[in-house]
């Protein structure tokens, strides 16, 4: 089980990383949980793939979800839900923060930068090492410069979620770890945990894992899938 | 080869680069920005130019430069934005320049919407610009085909010194698939002694033009024109069929819908019904012989076209039946896009199930 003790989880990362199917998982999990939770969509970058989609199964799991308002929905106008503000004030629960991919993804977060440093945030940065832009140390590290200085906050945690969408093996899983681990120790940063869907799950060699390893269902498809 | 995560808009905008594109003019719309802006990062790195232009009519005319000069170069667009490229479009194919370009489509008409739609085909198959003209258009359904046919398209556009589109709906531009990058070998290396890079005192001027004055003249250019269309449609033709062999019900899709179509087919061979699919991979040419072989198979009792329109495509699929055997049309417009379950209901009532 992953659990983030601060009361705002903010899921930042490049494009494809996978920072929504993490949000979206992580948001069943805290829920189950017994926890008050509120799943907000704050990618107005691109409205293609976003935890909008799945609005309707979130909230029949009791997850209440903040998304743009529906005019808004299928635009990519940076117009971001008044709603939000809710979330600064402590009887609202668990919030998760789903952002847009990359620098210009994590720059809506520097709106909210004094009420989340106000509040204390976790922000955890998703990372794919099959993804090119994100797969050597260098360049995660510059991703991590680029997401800090867009979003004016600091990330606190590393989350390896390589994957290849239908095509992930253990040895992807494996292979992110590594990365994961190496960010980890250049930067001090936690690794909180590596991701796998439930199926490649079972083939891991737990030993070789010394983080957590965190479950997930695919909840994003494609249209033929 | 290591398979790699990519975006269907990145990975177009790699494989140009790999292909020999140094040369990118453009302006932003969605669902195609992720091609300008990876541009903007990329070419500077290999010594090439990126530009954003003050308009699409300002890209599609620095294309037509940078061609003429003998660059590899390419712009992109989505429908609208095609749109108004069109007048240099049919002026490149007058002038008789290479050039690719990339259409990651939305829903129409006008400004439509931002999300993955198919009614560009006649604008594409037919040529929204004046005149008698051709362009060979291919449409990937995978990111991986989105990489082969970028690169492809750069040679076939040499080889017949005309542009080349390659018709990508939004969803192909936007998601995110694996691919191996292979070594790019181009198909075709003659050197370009036809481009205006400067006489230097040492052969006659070349001349880019597609201003023939002399009616004569126009008539004897276009019949050299359609030479070259001749040969694109002898060469150019490509498509794929999946259990086309013994199918009852004969899906023709391309793009996004294609790969739905397999899926519908999976959820008909669970219920004893046989269905296949004919995907047209060039849109023009048209396989149109193929899809008619396909269609004649005594084991196909209909045919069902689907598209992310109200129907385009399907013109050229009922031509391809003769009245022989019903087409029957399943899409959805401006954006929407239809589900697995749609299509094979769609199947169930063209077999009258």
């Amino acid at each position: 089980m992953v659990h983030d003790s601060s009361r705002i989880t903010i899921i930042a990362g490049h494009y494809g990383s996978g920072k929504t199917e993490f949000a979206v998982n992580f948001a069943y999990s805290e829920v189950s949980l017994e926890n008050k939770v509120t799943l907000v969509d704050l990618d107005i970058v691109n409205p293609y793939f976003c935890s909008r989609e799945q609005e309707l199964p979130l909230k029949n799991a009791g997850i209440e979800v903040i998304a743009p308002s529906p005019q808004c929905r299928l635009s990519d106008v940076p117009a971001l839900p008044a709603e939000v503000a809710k979330i600064f004030s402590p009887e609202s629960g668990k919030a998760i923060l789903d952002v847009g991919g990359d620098g210009a993804g994590a720059k809506v977060l520097s709106r909210y930068m004094p009420q989340l440093t106000a509040c204390g945030y976790d922000m955890w940065l998703v990372l794919n090492a099959n993804r090119p832009q994100t797969a050597e140390l260098e360049k995660a590290l510059e991703y991590i410069d680029v997401i800090q200085t867009s979003s004016r906050l600091k990330v606190t945690g590393i989350v390896n979620n390589t994957h290849l969408c239908g095509f992930t093996s253990a040895d992807d899983v494996k292979k992110g770890s590594q990365l994961a681990h190496e960010v980890s120790k250049a930067t001090g940063l936690p690794l909180i945990c590596s991701t796998a869907p439930k199926a490649i799950a079972q083939k891991l060699c737990r030993e070789e894992f010394d983080e957590p390893i965190f479950e997930i269902d695919i909840h994003m498809k494609k249209p033929w899938e | 080869m290591a398979m790699e995560l990519w975006k269907g808009n990145e990975a177009i905008a790699e494989a140009a680069v790999r292909a020999g594109c140094r040369f990118f003019f453009g302006y932003p719309i969605t669902p195609q920005n992720e091609i300008p802006e990876y541009m903007s990062m990329r070419l500077p790195q290999v010594g090439g130019c990126f530009l954003q232009s003050e308009s699409e009519l300002a890209a599609i005319n620095m294309v037509y430069g940078a061609a003429g000069a003998g660059a590899r170069v390419m712009t992109s667009s989505s429908s609208p934005g095609i749109s108004l490229k069109q007048e240099g479009i049919t002026y490149m194919v007058g002038a008789q320049l290479p050039a690719v370009i990339i259409n990651v489509s939305r829903g129409g008409p006008g400004l439509g919407s931002i999300q993955p739609a198919q009614s560009d085909y006649f604008q594409s198959t037919r040529g929204g610009g004046n005149g008698d003209y051709r362009t060979v258009v291919l449409a990937p359904n995978t990111i991986q085909e989105a990489v082969d046919h970028t690169q492809m398209a750069f040679d076939i556009a040499d080889k017949y010194r005309n542009p080349v589109f390659v018709l990508a709906d939004g969803m192909i531009g936007q998601m995110m698939e694996p691919i191996e990058w292979k070594e790019y070998k181009p198909a075709y290396t003659a050197e370009k002694e036809w481009a205006t890079t400067g006489h230097k005192g040492k052969r006659p001027h070349n001349i880019v033009n597609s201003l023939f004055i002399d009616a004569a003249g126009c008539h004897q250019h276009n019949l050299e024109l359609d030479k070259k269309y001749k040969a694109m449609e002898e060469n150019e033709k490509r498509w794929q069929e999946v259990g086309t062999e013994d199918a009852e019900v004969l899906f023709v899709a391309y793009g996004t819908p294609s790969r739905i179509a397999l899926s519908a087919a999976e959820i008909l061979k669970a219920e004893g019904i046989k269905a296949g699919l004919f995907r047209p991979i060039t849109l023009w040419p048209y396989p149109m012989m193929e899809l008619r072989e396909a269609i004649m198979r005594p084991s196909v009792k209909a045919v069902v076209c689907i598209e992310m329109s109200m129907g385009q495509m399907v013109e050229d699929v009922r031509y391809a039946a003769l009245d022989k055997k019903p087409v029957s049309f399943c899409g959805k417009a401006g954006g929407v896009i239809p589900t697995q379950y749609e299509i094979a209901a769609a199947a169930r009532a063209a077999l009258g199930r």
